[in-house]
């Protein structure tokens, strides 16, 4: 029997990025928050310190920092034809686990979307016209823009310190910037990261071509920071450790190093460790939640009763939380009705890799997660697609985020891929390679989608999510038509030969591409196509919010952090200046 | 080809044997670089060389603002300044005595193998290597500095009369970093054994007249113990 606890204002799920920025909101404005996270509590002392952090075997290949497999996964397959197996080994993605969530282990790389990200559905219509893509393409609006996000982006960005240099600043272009982006209201808090050599050579052939290159925006620290919470970052080592691992000179953005100091010393909010959130529960009504029943470390059930319910898990939880509380309906694709597991997006991701002569030193170990120089001419809608019949786009950058020993053995093309010839390639290219990134869209579809598994269960006897994915046509187009760019930029950067190509289905969970998956629990104008209204809220439970990637209706160009803690700030506003004055549904 | 076999062999000679200007150092840093704790002078022998010679200049241009060392190091030439940062990079001479050893280092070992999270000040041994043995070409070691030394370079991070990091990570550890905790890992680290000379001892992968300059003089080394 489940233990009943004494009730408190809110029930936060995951004190992860979203955790930390809500609870802090919250309980400033006076709520008392009880913050629930899975695993365990971890500080940049004595956790993330070396030699210990810099252990490749067991943070990269053991993924020590990730969710442990062995009780809980999700089942994939490529499509609704094949039966889906758990996956056992994480390798295609990194789903974090601990106090700070994967923003501990992240690379720090931190954009803004577009609006026409954001508004894609009627944006591409009045560009494209509505029939541009077939109808099994279900992207759609978020029913927030940009400049309502503005300021909450602004937020997120000085909380986290980012190095970066605006391009557009209130419509004024600045030159060395993203002159691309969408207006800003202000600088970056800190200056750009330091540009490394490859990436230097890197700008010098973009500019060549007519492109407009800048450094990128980085959750690495460029110079010592104090935020507006008055915690101290510091500045990066280039160490070369960034993701897969926690920084140990206080010198990454992560909940740990902005706001968890702060919040942590605050009594109205109490943090559980060790805690597995089983569901949110109901009243009889269905219609409220009443609490959340989680099972602690010694195997205990507690009922944690609350007021309101935050959802702020990795994205593929937030979703698998929402099915297994039967909150919203589970989307079905034979039919295209439901809503709790529709638009499951991800990253559509590739590279050129180029291989230089001796006398050109890389030095691809004294990086950082988000140091390099990128374009953006082929974000988003930054280019022309009526003659290409592909919406969305990617940047394409020198982001080389490390050269770690285990990982990084950068071969051209018909090296053996084992035995001594292949090792001498390896001390022949390992300092002389860069790589050119191309980082893209993924818009949804009918077909790409999450539900709850039907044989496999996790350590707590609940039934394991299932992903059913691969690449849309239209992505696999956007990858050949930037991939392409890339490689011309890749071919002027001087190298004596250049390898790569674009992504390619299937799409498999065995390889690492990014961790970004998106979707599934998506925001927007209908409640019979989004699960949750504008504000983060659920439709149907309406003291329920659910905040993270999980929101997108589809995925953008550029990486999702920015966006999730601009989304962080907007629903904490929302409940605390709207629900909280007058509890309900906020959009009706 | 001959004129570079002579290059080969004269320029380790040069380089590892005492130059003149050594003369310039001796009376406070000793002969072999094992300073003299006592009056406050560091060890500075096997520190690495790029170290060395970039402290030499940072004397000069006034980013390390020290009254006894800037008129030293603005009379030696860069060349002078280059070739002692050689010699004293070279040296291992055993550990000085250091009255100043504390046996009370427990904060001092925390904070050099740990850090403390309260203050937002990461372990010493990140950056300084484990042991505090120091790491490549521009870290130095600290194991084996005398206390009075380490105390005082800590606040001098602290109060801005050392400019030679642009990270500003020393500065903001010796800001974080009250006096009793500078006083602490100062004590710990000179408790420590001092590293023997690390990259020069390095077996030299080819004798060839190509090779870098670090592998000439580690090749020059290996000859001379013969």
């Amino acid at each position: 029997m489940a233990t009943r606890l004494p009730e408190t204002d809110v029930v936060m799920l995951g004190v992860g990025l979203v955790g930390s920025i809500v609870g802090r909101e919250l309980t400033r404005a006076g709520l008392e928050v009880v913050g629930l996270e899975r695993g365990e509590p971890r500080y940049t002392v004595p956790d993330f310190q070396g030699p210990a952090m810099h252990d490749e075997l067991r943070y990269s290949i053991r993924t020590s920092l990730m969710m442990d497999t062995a009780k809980e996964t999700y089942t994939f397959r490529n499509n609704a034809e094949q039966t889906a197996l758990p996956i056992r080994r994480i390798q295609g993605f990194l789903p974090g686990m601990g106090l700070g969530g994967s923003a501990v282990h992240w690379n720090g790389q931190t954009w803004r979307f577009h609006d026409s990200d954001l508004r894609m559905r009627t944006l591409a219509t009045e560009r494209y016209g509505k029939d541009f893509l077939g109808p099994e393409y279900t992207f759609q609006d978020w029913d927030v823009s940009y400049s309502e996000l503005e300021p909450y982006y602004d937020r997120f960005e000085y909380l986290l310190g980012i190095a970066g240099k605006a391009g557009n600043l209130r419509g004024r272009k600045v030159p060395g910037g993203n002159v691309l982006e969408e207006p800003r209201a202000r600088d970056y808090p800190t200056r750009p990261m330091k540009e490394p050599y490859g990436s230097a050579m890197f700008r010098k052939a973009a500019e060549g071509l007519g492109y407009h290159p800048f450094p990128a925006p980085s959750a690495n620290m460029s110079e010592p920071y104090t935020n507006p919470e008055g915690v101290t970052l510091n500045t990066c080592m280039f160490c070369g450790y960034c993701e897969r691992y926690g920084c140990e000179h206080f010198a990454k953005s992560s909940p740990q190093t902005v706001v968890l100091p702060v919040l942590l010393k605050d009594p109205k909010f109490k943090l559980r460790t060790h805690c597995q959130v089983q569901r949110i529960d109901l009243d009889s009504s269905g219609r409220t939640a009443t609490g959340v029943t989680y099972v602690d470390a010694q195997g205990r059930e507690f009922e944690q009763p609350a007021k309101l319910v935050v959802v702020g898990l990795f994205a593929l939880n937030n979703v698998r939380m929402m099915l297994l509380s039967k909150i919203g309906a589970p989307y079905d694709p034979s039919s295209g009705n439901g809503v709790v597991g529709r638009n499951y997006t991800y990253q559509t991701t590739s590279g050129v890799q180029v291989f230089y002569d001796e006398s050109v030193n890389i030095n691809p170990f004294m990086r950082s997660g988000a140091c390099g120089t990128v374009i953006a001419d082929f974000v988003a809608d930054n280019f022309d697609h009526a003659k290409l019949g592909f919406l969305g786009g990617a940047y394409i950058g020198e982001v080389l985020t490390h050269g770690r020993p285990i990982e990084f053995h950068p071969t051209p093309p018909g090296t053996p891929s084992w035995g001594s010839a292949w090792k001498k390639a390896v001390v022949r290219h390992y300092n002389h390679t860069t790589v050119v990134n191309v980082h893209g869209s993924s818009i949804a579809t009918r077909y790409n989608y999450l539900d709850l598994d039907p044989t496999y269960k996790d350590a707590w006897g609940q039934p394991l999510m299932r992903m059913t994915f691969d690449f849309p046509e239209n992505d696999l187009k956007m990858s050949a038509y930037v991939t392409e760019r890339a490689a011309e930029i890749a071919k002027a950067m001087g190298g004596k030969q250049t390898a790569g190509g674009p992504r390619r289905r299937p799409y498999t969970v065995t390889q690492y591409q990014s961790t970004h998956n998106t979707g599934g629990t998506i925001m927007g104008a209908e409640r019979s196509t989004s699960a949750l209204n504008r504000y983060c809220q659920s439709w149907d439970v309406p003291n329920v919010f659910v905040i993270g990637a999980s929101n997108f209706p589809q995925n953008a160009s550029y990486n999702p952090t920015d966006t999730v803690g601009a989304l962080a700030y907007w629903a904490a506003d929302a409940i605390v200046n709207k629900y909280v004055k007058s509890p309900g549904p906020l959009v009706s | 080809m001959r004129v570079s076999l002579i290059v080969v062999l004269i320029l380790p000679l040069v380089s590892f044997a005492q130059p003149a200007s050594v003369q310039t150092c001796v009376a406070c840093h000793g002969a072999r670089g094992e300073g003299n704790p006592a009056n406050g002078y560091p060890r500075i022998a096997g520190q690495p060389r790029e170290y060395l010679r970039r402290q030499l200049e940072a004397y000069v241009d006034g980013r390390r603002e020290n009254p006894v060392m800037a008129p030293i190091a603005k009379q030696l030439t860069p060349e002078q300044r280059s070739e002692l940062a050689a010699y004293y990079s070279r040296q291992s001479p055993p550990p000085a005595k250091d009255a100043a050893r504390s046996a009370n280092t427990k904060r001092g070992q925390t904070l050099a193998t740990a850090g403390d999270e309260s203050l937002h000040v990461q372990a010493c041994q990140n950056c300084h290597g484990p042991g505090g043995t120091g790491f490549g070409n521009l870290v130095p070691y600290l194991a084996g500095l005398d206390a009075k030394y380490l105390d005082a370079a800590l606040h001098e991070w602290r109060d801005g009369k050392r400019k030679t990091d642009p990270s500003q990570q020393m500065t903001q550890i010796g800001k974080a970093l009250t006096d009793a905790d500078i006083k602490a890992v100062a004590a710990y680290y000179a408790t420590q054994e001092p590293p023997q000379i690390r990259s020069s001892v390095q077996k030299p992968r080819s004798a060839k007249a190509s090779a870098p300059p670090e592998a000439n003089e580690a090749q020059g080394l290996n000859a001379r113990k013969r």
